[in-house]
């Protein structure tokens, strides 16, 4: 049987967070605990994917919610293609988690801003969230705040292919944990590149691909089954093959630029201005200069930056994540909530263009379990 | 507890398929030929162990009707078991060594960048990025499908579900890749097809089921029993070959000592011998020897016994071999104290 939970505890937090995020004009938000598994694979992290609660329905795979950010980013492309309004919903419902132990049922209570971006929309969110703990009562609470956009910027420099990009992403946590580390991930992406292309080719252009791709195809004994690709397809991932084996020299030191940005700051000012040594190009200095931006707007916005540590390589589950991605902390080190920017997820569900976005979570049973154990 | 069921026992036979045929032929060989009175009928009996019905089923009708106990024996290929899971259903024995298949992750040839499964996770993300819609599966067996695709970092697919000539999907275009059956591959092969070599999901072959919670009434497992010796002293019996050996010696003592002293015809406790009569030639006796040894040795087997003064060996296959206990019976019991 699973723990009871304390339901009044729960409502009555939910009913306060509720208050509070109405009181900065966040309208509610609801979405259909059954939807179809496709609409929660869309950036997934695997640590999502393989808790997601599903089942099958005349052929049809069905999920339960595991959260709410996918189906508000759908909703607000169905109601917004153009992604011209600026919409400010807040939720709260339950939402499930599918362990090899069990299935969970969690309460989970948040907020997403649509249509806008900058400085002030990522230090809206943030503010909220840690308001939030105020109001119900929590002492003592941190945020952790770091950007996947950044990240993304310093890999660019490295020329990746996209996969291998989002590869190292998605092994943030592993690199700047002791026992893994950079030998761990060049691991890893070893095992992904163990195959090497049977099709050697000199000068890897396009069109030499495609000539020698027709030459082979032609010569008949594949016949003309594709399967959905056509040449073109084919010859590009060639291409892009043989280069990413050319390129674990520049995955390594990619990582060995990440473990220097990886580091932790508690003071905030340092941070910027060792990171301000680290980063190179107008690109980077730009994004640099508007996460800057971010922790002054939410230092105005009275949150004391002595509860913020800064933490570049900060990773989470979901890989919509494009900008800020921050998590909150209890005295206990609990983990009590997060959130962060996700420009590109609206598109990718429907929308006609990129449009901004960013919200946040709150872990309610983590939220409960603190307050318990102070009452 | 349990009042014990005076309800018949019924073991669930796949009715038609690749293994309908064999799985008769398979029992036949354990002594527990079915005796079907009528072919429209789906019903049948096996003389050998009284109070078993047979039932002819469709070898996903099997798994289900074992795993919410309509049956409680089922014979059916593991493929569909596996494809379909249940609590309640136990394998009782594995690999009975017939209808052997794999389902595999078929993917065109003309993919020549498709090399291993990560390779397909690439083109799935492909799919998605350039092409805006999912990697498109035809397949029969969804749930291993899911499992496997989601296993090695592949989310973005559709299943296409189809009931025969899926290996032509891709060919036709409403599939990119194929998750199937194959034997030899020459299917896959006649349709432009590869498997991946590290994309198998399952080896498969024919199984025998029982129903986990009918196991728990003494006469059900008394018949699982049963039928765990036949199959235990078929299978075991097939890989052994029994020997007469003339061999000329100086006493049955010696000739025995010499046969039991190489391990390759020592045989399963030792050899038997006895005299010869009427051939004394003075030069010592003639002796018969028996042995039993696994068919795997026999040809090294025959030339140690040559070696040492045999000159005649008759080999025989053995039909069965019943050890002091059914190892597959042993398994299942500690399988059911488990729970």
């Amino acid at each position: 049987m699973p723990r009871s939970v304390n339901y009044r505890l729960l409502r009555r937090i939910t009913t306060q967070l509720e208050q509070h995020m109405a009181g900065y004009g966040y309208e509610p938000f609801d979405t259909p605990i059954i939807q179809p598994t496709d609409l929660f694979l869309t950036r997934a992290g695997d640590q999502v994917v393989k808790r997601l609660f599903t089942f099958d329905r005349d052929g049809q795979s069905i999920a339960l919610r595991p959260e709410f950010t996918a189906p508000a980013a759908y909703a607000y492309a169905q109601q917004h293609p153009d992604g011209a309004a600026i919409v400010r919903w807040q939720f709260s419902g339950f939402v499930f988690v599918d362990y090899a132990t069990g299935a969970q049922q969690r309460m989970s209570v948040g907020a997403e801003l649509f249509g806008a971006g900058g400085a002030d929309a990522d230090a809206e969110i943030v503010t909220i969230a840690a308001r939030g703990l105020d109001t119900l009562g929590v002492r003592d609470w941190n945020i952790d705040i770091g950007h996947v956009g950044l990240l993304r910027a310093v890999l660019e420099r490295f020329r990746l292919d996209a996969r291998t990009e989002r590869f190292i992403l998605h092994h943030l946590a592993a690199l700047s944990n002791p026992a893994q580390g950079k030998g761990y991930v060049l691991e890893q992406l070893d095992r992904l590149l163990q195959a090497p292309p049977d099709v050697d080719f000199a000068v890897p252009t396009i069109n030499d691909v495609e000539r020698t791709l027709d030459a082979v195809l032609e010569s008949g004994h594949y016949g003309v089954t594709m399967g959905g690709r056509d040449r073109a397809d084919i010859a590009r991932r060639l291409i892009q093959k043989r280069q990413r084996f050319t390129e674990r020299h520049q995955v390594s030191a990619a990582l060995d630029v990440l473990e220097h940005v990886g580091g932790t700051w508690t003071n905030v000012e340092r941070a910027f201005d060792e990171l301000g040594r680290l980063v190179e190009g107008d690109h980077e200095r730009a994004i640099l200069t508007r996460w800057h931006g971010t922790m002054r707007a939410i230092n105005e916005s009275g949150i004391d930056l002595s509860r913020i540590t800064i933490r570049p390589t900060l990773a989470r589950d979901w890989e919509y994540y494009t900008g800020i991605v921050f998590e909150l902390r209890s005295a206990h080190d609990a983990h009590i909530g997060g959130g962060g920017r996700y420009d590109e997820l609206v598109k990718l569900l429907g929308g006609e263009r990129e449009t901004p976005a960013v919200g946040f979570v709150y872990h309610i049973d983590q939220l409960i379990a603190g307050l318990e154990a102070s009452e | 507890m349990n009042e014990p069921t005076k309800q018949p026992i019924t073991l669930a036979l796949p009715s038609k398929g690749a293994i309908a045929d064999p799985t008769l032929s398979f029992l036949a060989d354990c002594g527990l030929r079915v005796d079907k009175p009528n072919p429209r009928q789906y019903t049948g009996t096996i003389p050998a162990i009284p109070g078993v019905e047979v039932l002819f089923q469709r070898v996903t009708d099997v798994v289900y009707k074992v795993s919410d106990s309509t049956v409680q024996f089922g014979i059916t290929g593991l493929d569909v078991v596996r494809e379909h899971p249940s609590d309640d259903l136990i394998v009782i024995h594995s690999d009975l060594r017939y209808g052997y298949c794999k389902l595999v992750v078929a993917v065109p040839e003309s993919w020549i960048d498709v090399v291993t499964t990560a390779d397909l996770a690439e083109v799935a993300l492909d799919f998605r990025d350039t092409k805006r819609r999912n990697l498109r599966v035809a397949t029969k067996y969804p749930n291993m499908t899911r499992q496997y695709f989601h296993a090695w970092g592949i989310h973005h697919f559709t299943l296409v579900n189809a009931e025969g000539a899926i290996e032509a999907a891709p060919t036709i275009g409403y599939a990119d890749v194929i998750v199937d059956l194959a034997q030899t591959g020459t299917t896959l092969r006649e349709n432009h097809l590869k498997a991946l070599p590290d994309g198998t999901l399952v080896e498969s072959q024919a199984c025998l089921v029982g129903n986990r919670r009918a196991l728990r009434d003494p006469a059900v497992l008394n018949a699982a029993r049963l039928l765990s010796e036949r199959i235990d002293a078929a299978l075991t019996g097939r890989e052994y070959s029994q020997l007469s050996v003339n061999m000329r010696g100086e006493s049955a003592e010696a000739v025995a000592r010499k046969v039991a002293a190489n391990a390759l015809t020592h045989g399963l406790k030792g050899p038997t011998v006895a005299p010869i009569y009427g051939t004394d030639d003075g030069d010592g006796g003639w002796f018969t020897i028996g042995i039993t040894i696994p068919t795997k040795h026999l040809l090294p087997a025959v030339e140690y016994l040559r070696s040492v003064g045999a000159t005649q060996v008759i080999a025989a296959p053995v039909r069965y071999l019943f050890l002091d206990n059914s190892p597959t019976f042993a398994r299942l019991c500690a399988q059911l104290d488990n729970r």
